[in-house]
């Protein structure tokens, strides 16, 4: 037989027993009932037992239950009406903590938004993770071309060719189309070639029309809902002609929903791409022009990285023909999804690219911005700990348990980051459309809905009521209740004021930091506006022309125009200093066989260089005075010329794909990209069939009038067209248009982390002053000054502010010179911009301060000292 | 004097006989034994409970054994008030005994 000891009752039934029995001394009848189960079992068997424990177990859970959830609800309506009580007595208490909470989460929220959106790009494709751009990189001795356009002929050879490829389609988006329907005529931007796989590659609703014929059919186009309501209102847009470039007439085939804006590819028109017209003929097969980007939508099984290590491959079996036996041409797949964040996939580039980067530097900011308001949270609550300090001692006289105060705290704080957490969804909501200005984006209140955005608000609210809030519940639940009852609790010991001053450090610190980082991005970025590119761009206006205007009616156009009053000088040109759009492969007079340069080139007339001002370093610029100059005659760069080698370019003769001549002139240096590149070697020549600017200088005086005048004489000679001008300065904004952007949210974020600093410092300063309000009436009493009492209180908020400036330069210079590393052309960083953050920071943070320091030093000692 | 209920008194009782094995399983079983009922533990506690905030009874824990999980048992034992009660009760039972000279289920004959 069995002796006793060998039976235990089931573990889930003690458990559970032993949750049931009152707390005091319930480990006495558990061991009662264990003895009698081994009673029973040995007696009757341990079945009997066991539903005799089990038995005892469900009689009591009624009762006990009842008793419990009962005591529960008094106990949370207590914690409850103790809470409220306590926000309302300290109303400034909680409206600093809940209003910088609610700052710090909106702002949270808001990074979230923007960083949900970056990351959403292209993911809405049903196949985005099987579709890929071909990329090609192009790579010569000086350097390599990177191109998302490559031969069109290649989609069909690689259809063909791979079996993994289930899908290929050619895109091709042009810019400033001329649409006509009837009399209407309108410029377009986003008129996009695409061929009838592309609803295959991508998922783009077609509305109306026949998905089988869409996009297959040559002389059609389909619109995006919103174009369509444009174009034709309320009228069936299906059936309706709209002609292309005054030459084609297009058939409205049907009707697709609008893009997303989380779409790399933006277009209101998809036309056939196999419309006869829209190109030269037989484009399409030639492998020559890099004129199409290439989409692949591989099998769902099959490894990109398969396909990519057999197309070099393709590149020698079909491509070698069209290229320089010196040239590495490489075709490398880009996925998708990856396209917006690293819109260059060379790796060298991925930083520079932006949107990654920006991704990254707003996540951080965001969740800097609630670290900021937590630690506000948690230094008025340890500050403030006093006061609740009877409060915990007289629960834990009356029998709470350690736990039952963390948890009545934690509620607490969740209560309060609960309706933080409602305050700020109400300001995003409102400021939404001030958001979307200042970002560029589109966001509505339907996104805030989004699931992943309610899981990042559920985040916010469980770190704020559990990070800000745990600490300050295990300080305050640890009080002992003798020392704090007694009256000898002194509140603030070392410890505890150094992990505050600690925080309010931080919290300094990350503002700095902030304002640092605004101040090196607006500095770089008016060192962008105002650097001496190397010409004028100032009161040049630059008027696009086309087509049979370009080089017949040139000549004539131009003398016209100098008849105007307002126009000083005129040049016709293939592209202007800051749109060159030309580049080309070169070779020179004593180059190696394996020698060539990839050289960007403007085709010119005699004026180009006068215009621009371009500064000559050696020979001559163009001139009517050497007619040769017309047709053979090179001026290279500065940059160029280094790059082949030459001491003594004059007169050398240079090879682009248009022909032989010697070189007459070099020119400065000047920046025809954006100061993110480096300058790159760059060549003129003569070229009028390939002019397709003209650039106007202009007198500053009245030009409206002369604009006017410009605008009629153009129409005379090209009626079909709309007038259109652009003044170049005005295209520099659009170089620089990320770096805008993030200074100017930059710059909102560093006020408002600013102000939670300042709004959590507001808090410990009042909190100060009022603990030492005896302090300083007996101060003053003893001849204390007002000033010195000031110097005080101030001081040990001043050092903490002084530390953060220690702490915070460092950081700052390191992230600034991150940034800055993407800028081939940048500011230097100079001491002057931290020491203006820091003296910023003090000053700001010294006023706040003082509000409560001279308030508590002007008081009446009478006042503070009248019930000793 | 203070009247105790009849299971309260049955617990003194088996606390004072059982003396230093007096916990709740003992007492259980001598009352279940006695009356022919079978009385629950639970039954047990409660006069126990009450009989200690009388201060009739006080306990102590005494070691622990395997049988019980390693958890202490917790002795009962008289105070003095409990034995003057006891005192009591018995006294006032004979008292209200006394003169009934017989008692049978059984006819007179």
């Amino acid at each position: 037989m069995s002796t006793p000891g060998h039976y235990k009752p089931s573990p889930l039934a003690e458990a559970l027993l032993g949750w049931l029995l009152p707390d005091a001394g319930w480990q006495t009848p558990l061991g009662d009932f264990e003895e009698y189960y081994n009673e029973v079992a040995a007696t009757l068997g341990e079945r009997r037992a066991r539903r005799w424990y089990w038995g005892q177990v469900l009689k009591l859970l009624p009762d006990r239950l009842y008793e419990k959830a009962f005591w529960g609800i008094v106990m949370l309506t207590n914690y409850l009406k103790t809470a409220l009580r306590n926000l309302i007595k300290h109303k400034a208490y909680a409206s600093i903590n809940v209003l910088g909470l609610a700052i710090g989460m909106a702002c949270c929220l808001m990074t979230l938004l923007y960083v949900r959106d970056e990351l959403s790009y292209d993911r809405f494709h049903e196949k985005a993770d099987q579709v890929y751009r071909v990329n090609a990189t192009s790579q010569n001795p000086e350097g390599a071309f990177y191109r998302t356009s490559i031969p069109p002929p290649i989609a069909p050879a690689l259809q063909a060719e791979y079996p993994e490829v289930e899908a290929v389609t050619r895109v091709v988006p042009m810019r400033r189309r001329l649409l006509r329907v009837g009399d209407e005529v309108y410029q377009e931007d986003r008129v996009y070639l695409a061929d009838a796989p592309f609803f295959d590659v991508f998922t783009f609703v077609l509305r109306r029309g026949d998905p089988e014929t869409a996009l297959a059919v040559p002389g059609t186009v389909i619109l995006t809902e919103t174009t369509a309501r444009r174009y034709f209102g309320d009228t069936d847009p299906l059936g309706q002609i709209i002609n292309y470039e005054n030459s084609i007439d297009l058939t409205v085939v049907g009707v697709v929903d609008d893009v997303p804006s989380n779409s790399h590819l933006q277009f209101d028109f998809l036309m056939t791409l196999e419309t006869p017209g829209v190109a030269g003929d037989g484009w399409l097969e030639n492998w020559n022009r890099s004129a199409t980007m290439i989409y692949v939508l591989l099998r769902p099984d099959a490894p990109p990285e398969a396909l990519e290590a057999k197309l070099p491959r393709f590149v020698d079996a079909y491509l070698n023909d069209t290229l320089d036996k010196h040239e590495v041409y490489t075709l490398s797949l880009h996925a998708l999804t990856d396209i917006h964040l690293y819109p260059h996939r060379a790796p060298e580039q991925v930083w520079a690219a932006g949107n990654l980067k920006y991704v990254y530097i707003f996540s951080i900011i965001g969740l800097l911005m609630m670290f900021i308001a937590c630690i506000n949270y948690v230094n008025l609550a340890t500050a403030r700990a006093m006061g609740r300090a009877h409060e915990v001692g007289v629960r834990k006289v009356l029998g709470s348990h350690r736990s039952q105060l963390i948890g009545q705290f934690i509620g607490e704080s969740s209560l309060l980051a609960g309706a933080s957490l409602l305050a700020a969804v109400l300001l995003v909501a409102l400021c939404l459309p001030a958001v979307n200005t200042l970002s560029g984006k589109a966001f509505s209140t339907a996104h805030l809905g989004e699931p992943v955005i309610l899981l990042g608000l559920l985040g916010m609210w469980a770190f704020v009521g559990l990070a800000a809030g745990s600490y300050p519940a295990f300080y305050l639940s640890a009080f002992r209740p003798v020392v704090v009852i007694r009256g000898g609790f002194a509140g603030g010991s070392r410890g505890r004021t150094a992990l505050r001053d600690g925080l309010v450090v931080v919290q300094f610190a990350a503002a700095m930091m902030l304002i640092v980082g605004t101040m090196v991005v607006s500095e770089q970025l008016a060192f962008m506006r105002h650097k001496d590119l190397g010409y004028d761009k100032e009161h040049i206006v630059v008027v696009p022309i086309r087509d049979q205007l370009a080089w017949q009616g040139a000549p004539a156009l131009k003398e016209e125009l100098l008849k105007i009053s307002g126009v000083q000088a005129v040049s016709f040109s293939s592209g202007v200093p800051n749109a060159v759009g030309w580049h080309s492969t070169a070779h020179w007079e004593g180059a190696d066989e394996d020698d060539a340069l990839e050289i960007n080139h403007i085709m010119v007339d005699f004026d180009f260089m006068e215009l621009y001002g371009f500064g000559l370093v050696a020979g001559r610029g163009f001139s009517r005075d050497f007619p040769g100059d017309a047709t053979a005659a090179y001026v290279l760069n500065e940059a160029a010329v280094q790059a082949i080698g030459w001491d003594d370019p004059i007169g050398k003769t240079f090879m682009m794909s248009d022909g032989e001549a010697p070189v007459i002139g070099v020119v400065k240096d000047f920046h025809f990209e954006s100061l993110h590149q480096p300058i790159g070697p760059m060549a003129f020549h003569f070229g009028p069939q390939w002019y397709q600017m003209a650039s106007l200088n202009i007198t500053p005086e009245n030009v409206p009038g002369t604009l006017k005048a410009v605008e009629t004489l153009v129409q005379r000679f090209a009626p079909d067209r709309p007038f259109d001008y652009y003044f170049l300065d005005d295209t520099f904004d659009r170089l620089y248009r990320a770096e805008e952007r993030f200074s100017r949210i930059s710059a909102y974020f560093t006020a408002l982390a600013l102000f939670l600093a300042c709004l959590g410092l507001l808090g410990l300063t009042a909190f100060v002053v009022e603990r030492r309000t005896k302090e300083i009436g007996i101060r003053k009493v003893l001849g204390a000054s007002v000033v010195s009492i000031v110097v005080l209180l101030s001081g040990q908020f001043v050092r903490l502010v002084v530390v953060a400036f220690v702490v915070a330069t460092p950081l700052a210079y390191l992230s600034a010179n991150r940034w800055l590393e993407d800028f081939a052309f940048r500011v230097d960083l100079s001491w002057g911009i931290f020491v203006m953050a820091g003296v910023l920071a003090l000053a700001i943070a010294c006023l706040t301060i003082s509000y409560q320091s001279i308030r508590a030093a002007l008081t009446n000692p009478v006042e503070t000292l009248r019930y000793e | 004097m203070r009247l105790l209920t009849r299971s309260e008194e049955f617990v003194l009782l088996a606390v004072w006989k059982l003396q230093a094995k007096a916990y709740s399983l003992p007492i259980r079983k001598q009352i279940t034994e006695i009356t022919g009922h079978d009385w629950s533990l639970g039954s047990i506690y409660t006069p126990l409970d009450r009989l200690v905030k009388k201060g009739l009874l006080t306990s102590y824990l005494t070691e622990s054994t395997p049988e019980r999980g390693g958890r202490h048992k917790r002795v009962y034992q008289l105070t003095l008030q409990g034995i003057q009660a006891l005192i009591q009760i018995r006294e006032v039972a004979q008292a209200m005994w006394s003169g009934v000279a017989w008692l049978t289920l059984e006819g007179e004959g």
